[in-house]
């Protein structure tokens, strides 16, 4: 009799630790997906501040039509990547293909000049920089996961529930379509 | 004994109307529970500080310091940067910070007070010792009040008419006490009256006004829309880019618990410190010896006439324990420990006499120990190479009174013990470390 305590002690305790274990694995899933859901939510914020972009300069710069085919083709692509890494590999596609359209629209000072220009420039840079907020965000919930799907005693329910590896959102931090001097001048130094 | 009935009757019948006016003033004046709003993500005019005092019973709670700090980095005057994951900096923008409200100015000044190159770590931005923190918060709570005050939504719960009339009140039964009981006795009760009504006034120093309580009702439906998002707990602080000003308020509603953990903003720890004297900003924790080592910070020719005597005491205990037997090997282990340190400590301070040192760095804490009949001083000097760890010099309290936390100072300290002849502010110090000091010198209220 007993041993039949004992064995059902440590039954209710293994399983008291293995449902502890895999909330907490499926909580840091979830919070790994949401965080994927912010970046998504700012690439489709600058993925429709192109459209714009493209039809400002083509009015100053019609004839630059494989600049804008590039800029197109590769916002179709970023848009229908369906994994992180086609996602990532489309997105640096795409911000080599706008720093293309940024190049052009330096040889048109009066389309810099304009003010629609200036403002889509500006989003698109502040979009940027919230993409880079949410990569991080992204890649830190991704290396919570990962530790605990692959650390004792967690990586024993993982490895029993299947909790798939979660990849990282790598793109090309170096290469910014926004030429970051244009804008970020700020106000003069205060004391301190 | 006899029990005094006639004179407690006659007091706790003075008292009851006393304690029913207290009961009635306060029942009046307690603020209102303000009904929730519908939800949304619409933002009110009132900073998140002010927010926090609204869903709070119109008390403000210590969310509001790094709510306050995030609320600045969404409104681009400072940035918080994640260097690791779990690792965050604060980075002070240049732009102008005109237009704060003087809470707001009192986070940035802290920000700046702290920075080093315009960057300091989040574990970093404390609020100074638990007695200068403990001031610090209270003058930031006292700011936030008065600035909800002259917006009008809320008002001092007693006024100075009605708390000196609750005053002049209460001298009706500590007269009939003093009369039956002696003056002391009246006394007394009086003293404890006024605290008891101080106690019960300062549960609640806030009241509501119509106004107040419009914007609280808005401010709790922002809280509920915000509370629906399960992910708005586990934002980490450099999330405000993504947020902006909703995490700020996020962190004011007791919502955004990830990124107010991660920059807590709260008193300074004893024993673990950011320090970026000699450039780079690192963690360091800090020791204060008292009995090891042994003589630590004690004046060399002390610790040798004491380490002799201990030597003489415990060879001569040795000698007369020659004929002991193996019962006795403890009390023999014991004093070959007690030759051994002994004998340690009288070479430490035979080098010492003859021998000290010049060194540079900042004061990274100053503090205090034991009793007041074996009070022991510490300063923690972080001279700047790159130790881990720093062990405090235990200094005369003489020299330790004018001394600043953050300041950079030269002390004259023999090698061993480090017994601290003379410490004074450097001379000498480069320019950057003027700066740094200067900025990292510890807000004095």
């Amino acid at each position: 009799m007993t041993w039949l305590i004992v064995v059902l002690v440590v039954l209710v305790l293994l399983g008291l630790a293995f449902i502890l274990l895999y909330n907490r694995l499926v909580r840091l899933r979830n919070r790994s997906e949401n965080a994927w859901a912010q970046v998504e939510v700012q690439l489709k914020r600058r993925h429709d501040l192109i459209p714009n972009l493209v039809e400002t300069v083509k009015a100053y710069a019609a004839h630059e039509r494989g600049t804008f085919d590039s800029v197109t083709e590769a916002r179709t692509s970023a848009q229908r990547a369906a994994t992180v890494e086609q996602q990532a590999a489309a997105e640096n596609v795409l911000t080599a293909a706008l720093g293309r359209l940024f190049a052009v629209a330096e040889a048109y000072p009066q389309l810099r000049a304009t003010e629609n220009f200036q403002q889509l420039q500006s989003e698109l840079e502040e979009t940027e920089d919230k993409i880079a907020v949410a990569r991080q965000l992204y890649n830190d919930a991704v290396l919570a996961y990962d530790n605990a799907r692959e650390t004792v005693p967690t990586s024993l329910v993982a490895g029993m529930v299947r909790f798939e590896p979660k990849p990282y959102f790598e793109i090309d931090e170096r290469s910014r379509a926004v030429p970051q001097a244009e804008f970020s001048a700020l106000p003069a130094p205060q004391d301190g | 004994m006899e029990v005094p009935w006639l004179t407690i009757g006659a007091t706790a019948a003075a008292t009851a109307p006393w304690l029913l006016a207290v009961t009635l003033v306060y029942l009046r004046r307690r603020p209102n529970k303000p009904e929730p709003g519908p939800p949304t993500l619409d933002l009110g005019p009132e900073p998140p500080a002010i927010a926090n005092l609204l869903v709070h019973d119109f008390r403000v709670t210590h969310d509001a310091v790094p709510a306050t700090l995030i609320d600045l980095a969404a409104r681009r005057l400072v940035e918080i940067e994640e260097r690791e994951p779990g690792s965050y900096v604060c980075r002070l923008e240049k732009r102008s910070d005109g237009g704060l409200t003087s809470y707001e100015s009192r986070v940035m000044e802290l920000l700046r007070s702290r920075a080093s190159g315009g960057i300091v770590p989040a574990g970093a931005l404390t609020t100074g010792p638990t007695k200068e923190s403990s001031r610090w918060w209270k003058d930031f709570r006292k700011e936030v009040v008065a600035d909800a005050q002259q917006r009008g939504l809320c008002l001092d719960i007693l006024d100075g008419k009605t708390f000196r009339r609750l005053t002049f009140a209460a001298l009706g039964p500590a007269v009939v006490l003093g009369l039956m009981a002696g003056e002391t006795a009246g006394l007394v009760y009086w003293v404890v009256a006024v605290l008891l009504l101080g106690a019960i006034m300062t549960w609640h120093t806030q009241r509501d006004t119509p106004a107040g309580l419009a914007a609280a009702s808005r401010w709790l439906g922002v809280r509920a829309k915000l509370a629906d998002d399960e992910a708005f707990r586990t934002q980490a602080p450099i999330a405000v880019t993504l947020w902006e000003r909703h995490l700020a308020y996020g962190a004011a509603f007791g919502l955004a618990t990830a990124a107010v953990r991660a920059i807590p903003m709260g008193a300074e720890s004893d024993h673990r410190a950011w320090s970026s004297y000699g450039g780079q900003w690192r963690a360091v924790r800090i020791r204060y010896p008292h009995l090891v080592p042994p003589g630590w910070g004690i004046h060399p020719l002390i610790v040798l006439l004491r380490a002799v005597l201990a030597l003489a005491a415990a060879l001569f205990g040795l000698w007369l324990a020659q004929d002991v037997g193996s019962a006795g090997m403890l009390f023999v282990a014991t004093l070959i420990a007690v030759v051994a340190v002994a004998g340690l400590a009288a070479l430490w301070a035979l080098v010492d006499l003859g021998s000290t040192r010049d060194v540079t760095g900042q004061i990274l804490r100053l503090r205090t120990h034991g009793d007041d009949d074996d009070k022991r001083y510490y300063v923690a000097v972080d001279d700047g190479g790159g130790s881990e760890t720093i062990r405090a010099w235990r200094v005369k309290p003489e020299l330790y009174t004018p001394l600043r936390q953050y300041e950079v100072v030269t002390g004259t300290i023999t090698r061993n013990l480090r017994y601290v002849r003379s410490i004074h502010p450097a001379v000498s110090q480069t320019e950057s470390e003027v700066g740094a000091a200067q900025v990292a010198a510890a807000p004095r209220g």
